[in-house]
């Protein structure tokens, strides 16, 4: 399976989620509602990142987490991760091959675990607190390039 | 409202960011600090710069490439089929 056939079938189930999150009544889109996160290195940073933030409690809600792949231009496509966590260290993780700037948003659902290893998410027993990350490994973030990370919680 | 931060190791600022940091700057001082990014210096081949939290830059030296040796078709069946040289 090429990464583009894998990158159309992940896209596609993303967007779903996506829509599934703007279709709900409260929601009212969610760049409108989403807490944009951004991270900015200052000199070329190879290795992995952790962009890290807590959501507060959030116990019924959706989180996005979006990003871009800048790093390409040096190293070509590149795997990313985005993970959330929280205080009981349970993770829920995608692991993507990213291409050259492209952008790549996911759909976090508390209430529901995904099989699939590539779309995860916490099951809600209780109100639990997120964190959000971005990883990278094996390439460089260039020095003055942008970082996005959208959170979207109901 | 939009909340903008730097993020200090030691003497420098490894990088800014909004909506999530260390310590707390305004936008005025986020902007100048991604101006400085944006315009600098261009590192010669095997060094790169680290931003001083004074603003200046500091060349430093990259750590060596780790060594990657190349083996031919006959060490790497030797590898597989148990290790003899």
């Amino acid at each position: 399976m090429s990464y583009n056939t894998d990158l159309q079938s992940k896209n596609a189930r993303i967007q779903a989620l996506i829509d599934k999150v703007n279709a709900l009544p409260e929601a009212g889109g969610v760049v409108a509602n989403a807490e944009i996160l951004t991270w900015t290195p200052t000199s070329d940073t190879k290795g992995t990142v952790t962009l890290h933030h807590s959501l507060g409690v959030v116990p019924d809600g959706y989180v996005v987490v979006q990003a871009q792949n800048y790093a390409d231009a040096v190293n070509g496509d590149s795997p990313i991760s985005y993970n959330l966590f929280d205080v009981g260290l349970r993770t829920a993780y995608s692991t993507y091959i990213a291409p050259c700037g492209s952008m790549y948003s996911i759909v976090f659902d508390p209430n529901t675990w995904y099989e699939s290893a590539d779309l995860g998410a916490f099951v809600s027993d209780s109100a639990i607190t997120f964190g959000a990350s971005i990883n990278a490994d094996h390439f460089v973030y260039p020095a003055g390039s942008t970082y996005n990370v959208l959170v979207y919680k109901r | 409202m939009e909340k903008y931060y730097k993020n200090i190791d030691g003497e420098y600022i490894t990088s800014i960011s909004t909506g999530s940091g260390a310590e707390e700057i305004t936008q005025e001082e986020y902007e100048h600090i991604l101006s400085v990014v944006r315009n600098r210096p261009i590192p010669e081949a095997g060094y790169d710069y680290r931003l001083r939290t004074d603003l200046t830059w500091e060349q430093v030296a990259l750590p060596p490439e780790p060594d990657d040796p190349e083996i031919n078709d006959k060490e790497a069946l030797s590898i597989i089929l148990g290790g003899e040289d």
